[in-house]
């Protein structure tokens, strides 16, 4: 075991010692960290003219969203809304109402709530939601038929069905307000940060293998007492463990910037407030998701890194490595598969560069999979797959690094 | 308890599509210096390679006292130098030694001790502590051979060690293997005969086409090694001895 640590410790020096390594993690960590806040830089501009900054604009509106702090969106709440957009000429609400001074004045401090009535009623106009009247229980049950149509699109089962309706009746209604911008931020970012790291992941340990072929060190390697298995496994830690380590240092990195930046407040603000997960019944926070989804990043990291480890063994070719976890990846961006097919569907939703789309098809689909007789829930069932997965790669790495031999040159 | 040491190679083969490199080798090698001669594509680093356990024979074993040359005990017993080998450009000369030692199984303590013994010994000690990649060639070699000797081991494979060494090096060279071959199994393969002439009572082998075309004690009584080398590559048809 001692042995195994030496070695663990100078493979992770090998690879820190690699060019393309220091290169690819100033370049992610700038990128990311550099781009995660970035929309707050610079001015607001209307009609040419510099309107505000969209520092001072985020300040505003956070500042208005603390005030309803704790407050449910109930009919108290709606009706408050809406008499405080009423404040809007009429003659401006079908144009650029925001930036009057009633907007200013009376109707910003309640846009938050605005957005969500909007959402789930559907309205298309200010004027449209204003000549409604207010009714909490109509919202709610509009709410829920909006629900009952997502599971359909979703091509769900009886079972599923049932499973989703019993959790829908463990989220409090009606909805209580926080302000929860860093946590939103967080969640909304995910994608294109596991989008990097996966990237990352691939560049940093394509040739992790591949290198001492290239060098020609593979055949003191090979013939050394521990070079044909402990050094396999010492090589694969070093390269995910590496991998994973620079995601967490980032993730941490990133929260802190974000939570900074937007504040802390607002863990507890129920998930399905938001438009794009409004379906989603699962009674958890959006500071819960946001340590699920940080953490399922975390996993497709490193199913990645065990994904890469294979392949860096299997084609012996570090570009050719490079150029199929791109491929995957970049597919996955483009290219969908329509829920009706749903097996197929189901398990394109579960690979790494999919799963952080955080939309129905990604890692809050509503598609179940039944284990030992229990539904799981994708974000509850893939860190068991890529667990699974990873392993099986590692095996197959394994199997290729034994079978490699020194010859030609 | 007397330690038997002996390298047994049974009718080894290796085959690439059409091409035989190897061909039915059988040796028994015991304490000493043997020295393998042959032309390049004789079939030297092919027998070494799969000697080392990095190559597959297509038929055939290898053994060192019994252990299969597959088995981590075997590598355990080896020192091996194969012929252009790599390093890690911005390792220093001793973290590689001391990296090799831990592949090898040797303990970070013993690794210490022996990476510094050996530094000393192939004229390093200075050089220590700077990058590989500051090194001459001469440097390298001289780390490559360092390696090799890190876990003292009882079966030795270099391939072509004196590559790139000055004279004054060689000669060392040649002074440090015949010590080594008083307690190992030394196979050294070159192209540069008087590496093996010069080394009092080694075993000369040569290879020509995949095949032995000789085996046999040289203690340099009877003619000149380089005369004799070359007229075996002459003469066509050379029986196997």
């Amino acid at each position: 075991m001692r042995e195994f640590g030496i070695l663990y410790r100078y493979e992770l020096k090998k690879i820190m010692q690699r060019k393309i390594v220091k290169i690819a993690t100033v370049i992610v960590f700038a990128l990311i960290l550099g781009t995660v806040c970035a929309e707050l830089s610079g001015n607001y501009y209307v009609d040419g003219k510099v309107y505000d900054t969209h520092y001072h604009m985020m300040k505003t509106d956070r500042e208005y969203a603390r005030k309803l702090n704790g407050r449910k969106i109930n009919q108290d709440l709606i009706m408050e809304m809406q008499d405080a957009y009423r404040h809007i000429p009429e003659n401006e609400r079908e144009g650029r109402y925001s930036l009057t001074e009633e907007y200013q004045d009376w109707a910003r401090p309640y846009s938050q709530i605005y957005q969500f009535v909007n959402m789930v009623m559907e309205k298309k106009t200010l004027s449209d939601l204003l000549a409604w009247k207010a009714d909490e229980n109509e919202l709610y049950e509009n709410l829920g038929r909006r629900i009952e149509e997502e599971r359909e699109d979703a091509f769900l089962t009886e079972e599923e069905k049932a499973f989703w309706r019993e959790k829908e009746e463990q989220t409090e209604k009606p909805y209580t307000f926080y302000y929860a911008e860093g946590y939103w931020k967080l969640l909304y970012s995910s994608y294109g940060i596991c989008y990097v790291l996966l990237l990352y992941a691939a560049v940093c340990l394509a040739d992790l293998y591949t290198r001492e072929h290239s060098l020609r060190t593979d055949q003191l390697l090979l013939s050394s007492r521990l070079g044909k298995r402990q050094l396999y496994w010492a090589k694969a830690l070093a390269g995910m463990s590496f991998a994973g380590m620079a995601s967490l240092i980032l993730i941490a990195l990133v929260m802190f910037e974000v939570l900074f930046i937007y504040g802390t407040d607002g863990f507890q603000m129920a998930l399905q407030y938001a438009g794009a997960f409004f379906y989603y019944s699962e009674p958890v926070s959006v500071g819960t998701t946001v340590i699920i989804v940080y953490a399922l990043i975390l996993a497709a990291v490193l199913v990645t890194g065990a994904f890469v480890v294979m392949l860096s063994e299997l084609l012996q070719n570090g570009t050719a490595v490079l150029a199929v976890v791109f491929g995957m990846v970049s597919v996955t961006m483009f290219f969908n598969i329509p829920p009706q097919m749903r097996l197929a569907s189901q398990l394109y939703a579960y690979l790494p560069g999919k799963l952080l789309s955080l939309n129905m098809g990604g890692a809050f689909s509503l598609r179940l999979v039944r284990v030992f007789g229990r539904y799981l829930t994708t974000w509850q069932f893939v860190p068991l797959l890529y667990l699974l997965s990873g392993a099986a790669f590692l095996l197959i790495g394994k199997w290729a690094y034994g079978r490699y031999q020194v010859s030609g040159r | 308890m007397v330690i038997m040491m002996e390298l047994t190679i049974d009718r080894v083969s290796k085959q690439y599509k059409n091409k035989i490199a190897v061909d039915r080798v059988s040796l028994r090698l015991t304490k000493g210096i043997h020295g393998l001669l042959g032309a390049n594509g004789a079939g030297k680093t092919t027998l070494m390679r799969m000697i080392c356990g990095i190559l597959k024979p297509t038929g055939g074993t290898i053994t060192l006292d019994g252990l299969d040359v597959q088995t981590e005990e075997y590598r355990a017993r080896l020192g091996y130098l194969p012929q252009d080998f790599g390093y890690y450009p911005d390792f220093t000369g001793y973290d590689f030694l001391l990296y090799m030692a831990a592949l090898k199984g040797l303990r970070r303590t013993d690794a210490k001790f022996r990476a510094k013994e050996l530094l000393q010994l192939v004229a390093l000690e200075d050089a220590a502590k700077k990058k590989i990649k500051t090194y001459s060639g001469g440097m390298k070699q001289r780390l490559g051979i360092a390696q090799a000797l890190l876990n003292r081991p009882d079966l030795l494979v270099l391939d072509e060690p004196t590559a790139g060494l000055d004279p004054k090096e060689r000669v060392r060279f040649r002074n440090l293997i015949e010590e080594l071959g008083e307690n190992s199994i030394v196979l050294l393969s070159t192209h540069i005969v008087s590496d093996i002439e010069h080394i009092a009572d080694s075993d000369v082998i040569m290879m020509k086409a995949g095949g032995l075309i000789y085996h046999d004690r040289w203690d340099g009584s009877h003619e000149d090694l380089e005369a004799f080398y070359l007229k075996q590559f002459e003469e066509e048809g050379q029986e196997v001895s």
